[in-house]
């Protein structure tokens, strides 16, 4: 392992060998959510994936967290091979997520302090994150005393706080309103970031704001397209560029869609996580 | 402040018609004396009830009461959870047990009064005895009923931040499922104060139950009706009690994330 740091792929931080998942449902055949995904991401790269609803984005998001082994290929992290969650892997799900009995201050300690990480070294890093989320004066607030929004950032700055050297997120914008997702891309996709982020998104819009945009076809998800973005930032969404990408990833989505509606006019069948947890043990 | 003013007319007017109906010749109330006679009563006899040796304090039989009603719910709470937990994370046992449980559960912890009292005498044992049988199992199957409905997403979020199992059980399995044991323990209180009351006027001679006997057999209806109202307050205080713990200490588990 050693050794393996000093040569050229240093600087590649993530890497899925052919990683395939499939589980078995309780009234059909044994679904195959993802298939023989290749990909790689580097350090401080954002890359999003883009992909039908239910092609198994958050099936392939699960399985690089180490939430869920997959049942083919495997997932390499800094060098190693992923067996298990990590808090290096960092994690922003859809919905935030908090622990209801914990305030938001104790919400982004929680990690560092199972960890043990030394009390001043937390109580630092927690106040940081608190004013780079504008929240320092909630910290005694409990998650039911905060908006939809509120709760959202406290849950990304409970991942920022593990200082991981991935970030892996789920659609972490989607249930916000306009403003406070607007503000929440520009804080963590913004042209200041230096993060190496793997974003699961389905708005164009935000899969634009990485570096790479990787497609994913109808399930079971196979990449089928990969698009180096290379926008300047702070994106001009009128710019003649960034309207091409768009026009192009939504046509690319939309054929991928129509191909996998049935002959008979009716919807493809999704993944659903819910399934996908089902069938896996607690511990 | 309104509703409390509310209750406290409603408990008054009561108390009025039974005063006045009481005076009044509409029908005899002689086994149903008014507030103002068995307090007065009360007060006569110095705050001490019971004839000879039984003779005693009335605060002694609200602590007695009390006390044996306390430590038996806190017996079956924490066993009733430790227990729950452990037949849930261990499939076999869980199919195994339950069974056991879902036939002991049904039984009214009255039910249980003649055999406390075979195997364990007249005594404090018998009556924890009855407490904790009357709450534990209903308490065993609703923490295996919080456990089932557990959120899955905080044990991911738990996992991700790097807890090990150990720590998510203590950290967010046990904190997820403590507010609702507690609830049914405080549904299942009004059953456990009952069948304490119960074995107090069956057997054991002292508490607030026991009160209510002796007045039957010295055919005092000043003192059945001064055991009666000490038995509504007094559990209306530790219902009220259990709720400020519920509200106080377990305050998260009415809100949804």
């Amino acid at each position: 392992m050693e050794s393996h740091q000093h040569i050229s792929t240093e600087e590649v931080v993530l890497e899925c060998k052919g990683i395939g998942l499939s589980y078995k449902s309780e009234h059909s055949e044994p679904v195959e959510a993802i298939s023989n995904i290749n990909l790689s991401v580097q350090r401080n790269e954002i890359v999003s994936v883009i992909g039908p609803s239910g092609c198994g984005k958050s099936s392939l998001l699960s399985v690089i967290s180490g939430l869920q082994a997959p049942t083919k290929g495997h997932v390499i992290h800094e060098g190693k091979i992923v067996t298990q969650p990590s808090f290096k892997r960092s994690m922003v799900f859809q919905q935030p997520h908090l622990f209801p009995w914990a305030n938001v201050y104790s919400n982004i300690e929680w990690g560092l302090k199972r960890r043990n990480v030394e009390k001043k070294k937390r109580e630092e890093k927690v106040k940081r994150i608190l004013s780079d989320i504008g929240l320092s004066k909630w910290a005694k607030s409990y998650p039911h005393e905060l908006s939809v929004g509120m709760k959202m950032r406290v849950a990304v700055g409970r991942a920022l706080a593990q200082h991981a050297n991935l970030l892996l997120m789920d659609e972490p914008f989607a249930a916000l309103d306009y403003q406070t997702r607007l503000l929440m891309q520009k804080f963590m996709l913004g042209d200041a970031s230096k993060r190496t982020i793997l974003l699961v998104t389905h708005s164009i819009d935000e899969a634009l704001l990485a570096d790479r945009v990787i497609v994913l076809s109808q399930r079971p998800g196979r990449i089928i397209d990969e698009v180096k973005v290379g926008l300047v930032k702070p994106i001009d969404p009128t710019a003649k560029k960034y309207i091409q990408l768009k026009t192009y990833l939504a046509n690319k989505i939309q054929e991928e869609v129509m191909k996998s509606v049935n002959d008979d006019g009716s919807w493809p069948s999704a993944v659903r996580m819910k399934d996908v947890w089902k069938h896996s043990p607690v511990d | 402040m309104k509703r409390l003013l509310l209750s406290l007319a409603s408990i008054g007017l009561l108390v009025f018609l039974w005063e006045w109906l009481y005076r009044s010749d509409i029908i005899n109330l002689f086994y149903f004396p008014p507030p103002s006679q068995f307090i007065t009563f009360l007060f006569e006899e110095n705050f001490n009830l019971g004839l000879g040796p039984e003779r005693q304090n009335i605060f002694v039989s609200i602590v007695a009461s009390s006390l044996r009603v306390l430590i038996g719910l806190i017996f079956s709470f924490s066993l009733g959870l430790l227990i729950g937990m452990g037949i849930w994370s261990i499939p076999l046992v869980n199919s195994m047990m339950m069974p056991i449980v879902r036939l002991f559960a049904p039984i009214a912890p009255i039910a249980w009064i003649p055999l406390a009292l075979a195997i364990f005498g007249i005594g404090n044992v018998s009556a924890v005895f009855l407490v904790f049988m009357g709450t534990f199992f209903i308490l065993v199957i609703a923490t295996i009923g919080a456990l089932n409905s557990i959120d899955r997403n905080l044990i991911n979020v738990a996992k991700t931040l790097g807890a090990d199992s150990s720590q998510i059980w203590r950290h967010v399995i046990v904190p997820s499922i403590i507010p609702n044991v507690f609830t049914i323990l405080r549904i299942n209180f009004i059953g456990a104060w009952m069948a304490v009351l119960a074995a107090e006027m069956v057997g054991l001679r002292d508490g607030l139950g026991a009160i209510i006997l002796i007045g039957r057999e010295s055919s005092n209806p000043d003192l059945i009706l001064v055991g009666m109202t000490l038995i509504g307050i007094v559990g209306f205080i530790f219902d009220a009690f259990l709720i400020k713990i519920q509200k106080r200490i377990f305050w998260w588990s009415h809100i949804n994330i």
